[in-house]
C-alpha cells in the first residue's frame, strides 16, 4: 500500500538527495507497523500483564502491583537460570571463538580439502536447531553413539548420562551449541582475515617474527572488531537460546539447565502464570538490551 | 595468510585442521548413518514419507517460508531504501526503534503473542507464524540492507532524480538492480529463519495438516514410538532442502551471516 | 548499529499512533454464529482416546446420532493444554474438549460451559449420585466437565515375557529390585525404567513411597491438613533419592520421558518393569497388543504379556499396596461453542450411554458412570485376568486422589522431586519449599 503513493512532491534540491520527502515515511511504515505492532505492542502488553495475576486463559485478572517482580528476584530458579546462562555464554563464546579463529587461520593456508572442511564446519549452522537437538538427545543418551565411541576407544571414564546428569548437562548443551555455531565464528573470522593487509604480515616475517608471534601480535589484534561482534552475538544468543534446551533436557534435571526462556515458557504454558511469565519476559528484555548497550559501549562498537 | 611456511608446518596444519573438523563431521555422519539403520535406508525413508504427513508438513513449511520471505523482502527493501537514501525527520530514532528487535528473544513475547493471535483470530493459520516471524526477522535484514544501500553512491540516484524519476521509480529501476547481492542475502537469510523456526509453529499451528517440518521428529516420536532410525531419517529429510540450498548458494549464506556483523 | 543516539519526541507520537492502528486492526474480528439445525459437525479435541482408538467411540456415536458428526482431533498431552487453552477462547476452537483432573479444571473453568443443567435434564436431579467423582470437575459450583473413566495408580507393570526370558522373579523389595536390574542389565536389557524427566511420573512414584511410609498422609499434607515438612515426608524424599543413587531406576532416568522413551522400552521388550497404572489394563488384551505390533512394526509384540504387580517395598518397615486414583479424562463443552446442545449430547453419550460405557469397558477402563462393568473377555491369559480383577477390586478403596489440584503446589513438588533426584537439593530443603508453596496456596 505504501508503494501506491508514487507521485511525490518535489522539494528544492540543496545537494541532499530527496531531502524532506514525506513519502519516506510511507516506505518505512510497513516495517514499522509490523515491528511496533508485534514487538513494541508485545513489550507494552507484557508490562501490563506483569502487574496482574492473570493465568493466561480466563477473564479474571487483578492488579497486584510489582509483586511479580519482587517474586522474580526472590525466586531461586530465576537465579539458577541467570547463572546457567552466564556459564553457558562464557563457555560457548570462548570455545566457539577459539576454534573458529584457529580453523580460519589454518584454512587460510594451503590445506588439502579446505573447502570440504569449510562446508563441514558451516553445515551445522544452517541445520534446524530442532533437528540438531533431537539428534543430539539421542547421541548423548547413556547408550548413545557418543558413549559408545568413547568406550570403543577405551575412554570409559569419560562416559556420562550426558543430558540427565546435573553435573554435565549444561556442558552437554554448551557442546551442542558449539557444534551448531562454531561455523559462524569461523566464517566471520575468515571474512575478517581476508581484509587484513598481507604486507603487514610479510613485513613482520621479514623481521624474523615467528609464526605464533605473528598470529598473536599482528593478526589477533587486527581482528578486534570481529572479536567484539562475536562476544555481543554470543551474549544475545545465549539469552535467546530455547530450542536446544527445550528439546533435550527441558531445563532439567532439577533445574540444572534451566534458561530464562525455558522458564518463561513453563510459567506461561505449564504453570498457568501468565503474569509471572510476563514479568520474567520484561526482566529478560531489560537484561538483553542493557547487556548489549554495555558491551557496545565497552568496545565502542558501532561508533563509526 | 602465514606467508612462507615450511613443509613441516604445512603438515602440522593439515593434521590440526583434520583433528578439529572430526568432531564436527562426526554427528553429521552419525545422523545419516543411524537413518540407514534398523529396517534399512529405503524402508526408513519410505516410512517417513508415506506413513507420516511429511509431504504436507513440507508444503506448510514452504508456504510459511514463501509468505515470510515476501513480507520481509518488501518491507525490508522499502524501509532500507528510505533509511539509507531519503532524508526525513526522526530517521535515526526510527531506525533504532526497529533495531531493538535484534536483541529480543521471541519467547519473551509468548504472553502477548497468545493474545495477539487470539484477537486477530489467527490461531492455526499460516499468518499466526508468518506475521510474528516477519516482525522478528525484519530488524536484522533491515540492518543488512541499509548498510549495503549506504554504499550505493548517491550520484547514481541523483542522476535518476534529475531524469524525473520519483522515489519509487528510483527504488524499482535503479536501487533494486544495484542491490541484487543483498536481496539474495535477505531472501536466503529469511528462508533459513522460517524453514528452521520451531517455536511459533509449536505454539500456533496445532492441527496435523498445518504443522511445519520442524515438528516432524516430535510428531513421528509421539505417533510411532521412538523408532530411532526412522526419526533420524526424518531429520535428514527436513534438513535436506536447506542443505541443498546452502550447497548451491554457499556464498549468499555465508555473506548473509557475515554481512550484518562485519562492517 | 547505533542504538545509543538521542531521542526525538515526534517519533514517539508516531509510534503511539501506529501502535494504536495496529491494535485496532487486531480488535475487529470474530465469527458469525452458526445455526443449529440440520446435521451439525462437532469439533472434538482430546489426548485420550488416542488416534487408534478414537474412531471406535465416535463412529458408534455418529451411528446412533445421525444428525451429529464428530471431527476428532488427537493432540499429544505434552502439546494438548497449550493448544486447547488458546483454541477454546475462540469460536474456531473445539466444541467439546477433554480435561485432565487436577490442576486444569480450575484453569479452564472460565472457558467451559456449566454442564450441570444438561446432566440434570438427562439423568434427573440425582445425576451426581450416578457418576463417580464429579466433584473433581466442580469449580466453585460450576460443573466444568463430566468424568469419563477412572484411573488407579500406585503399582507397576512387568513385561512378563521379558522377565521370564531372563529367568528372573519380579522383585518385591528394594534389594531385590537392585539385583533384578543388575541381572537384566547383564543380559542387555533394562530392569525398572522411569521417565523421570516427566513431572507426573515422578509424582506417581513419590506417592507410592509416601504411601508405603504412612498411607494417606501425603494427601493430608498437600491439602494443608498436616505438615508437609514432617519427618515422614523427609523420609519419603530420602527414599526417593535412594532410588536414583542405588540403581533402582535406570541410568539416565532423569533425562528420559515416560512417553515415548520408557514406554517404548517396555513395549519393545527392552525393559522389564515400569510404574504405570490402570490405563495399562488394556495392554493385556489381544486387540491392544495387535495395535502395538502394527505401530511398532514388530509382530512379536502381539505375544507380549504384561502383568500388574505391587511396587517393591522400598521403605524399611513400610507397607505395600496403597493405591491412589480418581477420574482421568473429563469431557467439557466450550463456552464459545455455537452447538452446545449437540456438544452436551455427545458428552452424555460418552459418559452414560450403554454403547459408550460398553466401549470403555472393552478397553478395560472403569467408566465413571456407576453400574457399568469392564469386559475382560479379550484378556490374553487367565493369570492376567486374576491379577487385573484383584487390582480393580482394590481400586475401589483408594487412599487419596492421584492428581494435585493447586498449580503452584504441584509445580513446587515437581521441582523438588527433580532437584532431589539430581542431588541439587536435600530432602529437608525440598519439603521446606513444598511446605512454603502449600502455605502460600
Amino acid at each position: 500500500m505504501a508503494l501506491r503513493e508514487a507521485s511525490a512532491p518535489r522539494v528544492a534540491n540543496r545537494g541532499k538527495l530527496f531531502r524532506g520527502q514525506r513519502t519516506a515515511y510511507l516506505y518505512v511504515l510497513p516495517a514499522l507497523i509490523l515491528v511496533v505492532g508485534i514487538i513494541y505492542a508485545g513489550i507494552g502488553y507484557n508490562g501490563y500483564i506483569s502487574t496482574t495475576n492473570w493465568n493466561g486463559i480466563g477473564p479474571d485478572q487483578s492488579f497486584i502491583g510489582f509483586d511479580n517482580y519482587v517474586r522474580v528476584f526472590g525466586d531461586p530458579v530465576f537465579w539458577t537460570a541467570v547463572r546457567n546462562i552466564a556459564v553457558f555464554a562464557a563457555i560457548t563464546i570462548v570455545v566457539q571463538m577459539a576454534i573458529g579463529l584457529t580453523m580460519a587461520l589454518l584454512l587460510s593456508g594451503n590445506i588439502k580439502l579446505g573447502n570440504v572442511y569449510k562446508v563441514v564446519m558451516f553445515l551445522p549452522v544452517v541445520i534446524a536447531p530442532a533437528a540438531t537437538s533431537v539428534a543430539f538427545r539421542q547421541l548423548l543418551t547413556p547408550d548413545g553413539q557418543v558413549n559408545e565411541t568413547l568406550r570403543f576407544f577405551g575412554l570409559d571414564v569419560l562416559t556420562h548420562a550426558w543430558t540427565s546428569d546435573p553435573q554435565v548437562a549444561l556442558l552437554a548443551l554448551a557442546a551442542i551449541n558449539v557444534w551448531s555455531w562454531t561455523g559462524f565464528s569461523f566464517i566471520l573470522y575468515q571474512a575478517a582475515l581476508s581484509q587484513i593487509d598481507g604486507d603487514l604480515i610479510e613485513a613482520a616475517q621479514l623481521d624474523g617474527a615467528s609464526l605464533w608471534r605473528t598470529v598473536r601480535s599482528i593478526i589477533i589484534p587486527q581482528l578486534s572488531g570481529t572479536h567484539a561482534t562475536l562476544v555481543l552475538i554470543g551474549i544475545i544468543g545465549s539469552l535467546k537460546t530455547f530450542d536446544i534446551v527445550y528439546l533435550t533436557t527441558g531445563g532439567g534435571p532439577g533445574g540444572s539447565t534451566e534458561f530464562l526462556t525455558t522458564y518463561i515458557y513453563k510459567q506461561a504454558i505449564n504453570f498457568f502464570d501468565a503474569g509471572y511469565a510476563a514479568a520474567l519476559s520484561v526482566v529478560l528484555l531489560v537484561l538483553s538490551v542493557s547487556l548489549t548497550l554495555a558491551q557496545m559501549r565497552a568496545t565502542k562498537y558501532g561508533k563509526d | 595468510m602465514f606467508g612462507r611456511t615450511t613443509r613441516k608446518q604445512r603438515i602440522l596444519f593439515q593434521v590440526l585442521a583434520t583433528i578439529i573438523v572430526i568432531p564436527f563431521a562426526y554427528p553429521l555422519i552419525a545422523i545419516v548413518g543411524i537413518s540407514f539403520d534398523g529396517a534399512g535406508a529405503v524402508e526408513n525413508f519410505t516410512a517417513v514419507i508415506t506413513k507420516t504427513p511429511f509431504l504436507r508438513f513440507l508444503l506448510n513449511s514452504a508456504i510459511i517460508s514463501a509468505g515470510t520471505i515476501a513480507i520481509v523482502f518488501v518491507f525490508t527493501m522499502t524501509a532500507a531504501y528510505a533509511f539509507a537514501k531519503l532524508r526525513f525527520r526522526g530517521r535515526t530514532i526510527l531506525f533504532n526503534v526497529l533495531l531493538v528487535g535484534l536483541v529480543l528473544p521471541a519467547i519473551a513475547l509468548i504472553v502477548p503473542m497468545f493474545s495477539i493471535v487470539n484477537q486477530l483470530g489467527l490461531f492455526n493459520t499460516y499468518l499466526a507464524v508468518i506475521i510474528p516471524l516477519s516482525a522478528v526477522t525484519i530488524p536484522f535484514t533491515l540492518l543488512l540492507a541499509r548498510n549495503y544501500l549506504l554504499g550505493v553512491p548517491d550520484e547514481i540516484l541523483e542522476a535518476a532524480r534529475i531524469d524525473g524519476a520519483n522515489t519509487f521509480v528510483t527504488l524499482w529501476r535503479v536501487v533494486l538492480p544495484l542491490a541484487k547481492p543483498i536481496v539474495a542475502v535477505v531472501i536466503v537469510w529469511t528462508f533459513l529463519q522460517s524453514w528452521n523456526e520451531f517455536f511459533l509453529p509449536l505454539l500456533f499451528l496445532q492441527s496435523v495438516d498445518m504443522q511445519a517440518v520442524t515438528q516432524v521428529p516430535v510428531y513421528f516420536t509421539s505417533e510411532y514410538g521412538s523408532d530411532v532410525p526412522k526419526i533420524f531419517a526424518s531429520l535428514v529429510l527436513i534438513c535436506l532442502p536447506i542443505v541443498i540450498a546452502y550447497l548451491s548458494l554457499q556464498k549468499f549464506f555465508e555473506r548473509g551471516l557475515t554481512a550484518g556483523a562485519v562492517k | 548499529m547505533n542504538l545509543l543516539s538521542r531521542k526525538g519526541t515526534r517519533t514517539t507520537t508516531l509510534i503511539a499512533a501506529v501502535a494504536a492502528v495496529a491494535l485496532t486492526l487486531g480488535a475487529c474480528s470474530g465469527g458469525a454464529p452458526e445455526a443449529e439445525d440440520g446435521p451439525v459437525t462437532l469439533e472434538v479435541w482430546g489426548w485420550n482416546p488416542d488416534e487408534a482408538s478414537a474412531p471406535g467411540y465416535f463412529d458408534e456415536f455418529e451411528a446412533e446420532n445421525p444428525d451429529i458428526n464428530v471431527n476428532y482431533r488427537f493432540i499429544q498431552y505434552s502439546d494438548y493444554v497449550n493448544a486447547t487453552r488458546l483454541a477454546a477462547t475462540t469460536k474456531d476452537g473445539p466444541d467439546v474438549f477433554g480435561l485432565q483432573a487436577g490442576v486444569t479444571p480450575t484453569q479452564f473453568a472460565p472457558l467451559a460451559e456449566d454442564l450441570a443443567p444438561y446432566m440434570e435434564k438427562a439423568l434427573g436431579g440425582n445425576w451426581k449420585d450416578q457418576i463417580q467423582a464429579t466433584d473433581q470437575f466442580d469449580v466453585d459450583g460450576k460443573q466444568v466437565a463430566i468424568p469419563w473413566f477412572m484411573v488407579t495408580t500406585g503399582f507397576m507393570w512387568a513385561n512378563q515375557t521379558v522377565v521370564d526370558e531372563l529367568g528372573l522373579e519380579v522383585p518385591t523389595t528394594l534389594d531385590e529390585l537392585i539385583t533384578f536390574n543388575e541381572a537384566a542389565r547383564a543380559a542387555g536389557k533394562q530392569g525398572l525404567v522411569a521417565g523421570a524427566k516427566d513431572g507426573w511420573q515422578n509424582l506417581d512414584m513419590f506417592q507410592i513411597i509416601a504411601n508405603q511410609i504412612e498411607p494417606g498422609l501425603f494427601y493430608e499434607a498437600i491439602n494443608g491438613e498436616s505438615d508437609f515438612n514432617a519427618t515422614e515426608m523427609v523420609e519419603a524424599f530420602e527414599v526417593w533419592k535412594e532410588l536414583f543413587d542405588s540403581g533402582a531406576v535406570q541410568e539416565g532416568a532423569l533425562g528420559a520421558t515416560a512417553y515415548p522413551d520408557a514406554n517404548d522400552a517396555r513395549l519393545k521388550g527392552e525393559a522389564a518393569l515400569i510404574v504405570f497404572g490402570s490405563s495399562q489394563y488394556r495392554d493385556s488384551t489381544n486387540a491392544r497388543m495387535e495395535q502395538y505390533a502394527e505401530v511398532y512394526g514388530d509382530a512379536a509384540i502381539a505375544d507380549t504379556t504384561f502383568m500388574p504387580y505391587d511396587f517393591p517395598l522400598v521403605v524399611d518397615g513400610g507397607e505395600v499396596g496403597s493405591l491412589s486414583g480418581g477420574p482421568d479424562v473429563g469431557w467439557a463443552v466450550s463456552a464459545q461453542s455455537s452447538k452446545k446442545d449437540a456438544a452436551a449430547t455427545l458428552v452424555q453419550w460418552l459418559v452414560t450411554s450403554e454403547t459408550g460405557t460398553g466401549l470403555l469397558g472393552a478397553a478395560l477402563r472403569p467408566p465413571a458412570f456407576l453400574g457399568s462393568d469392564i469386559d475382560l473377555s479379550d484378556v490374553k491369559t487367565p493369570e492376567q485376568v486374576t491379577a487385573i480383577e484383584g487390582f480393580l477390586e482394590r481400586g475401589e478403596s483408594i487412599v487419596g486422589p492421584r492428581e494435585l489440584t493447586n498449580a503452584s503446589v504441584k509445580e513446587a513438588l515437581i521441582q523438588a522431586l527433580s532437584s532431589v533426584a539430581a542431588g541439587l537439593s536435600t530432602p529437608k530443603e525440598a519439603v521446606a519449599t513444598v511446605q512454603a508453596a502449600i502455605d502460600a496456596a
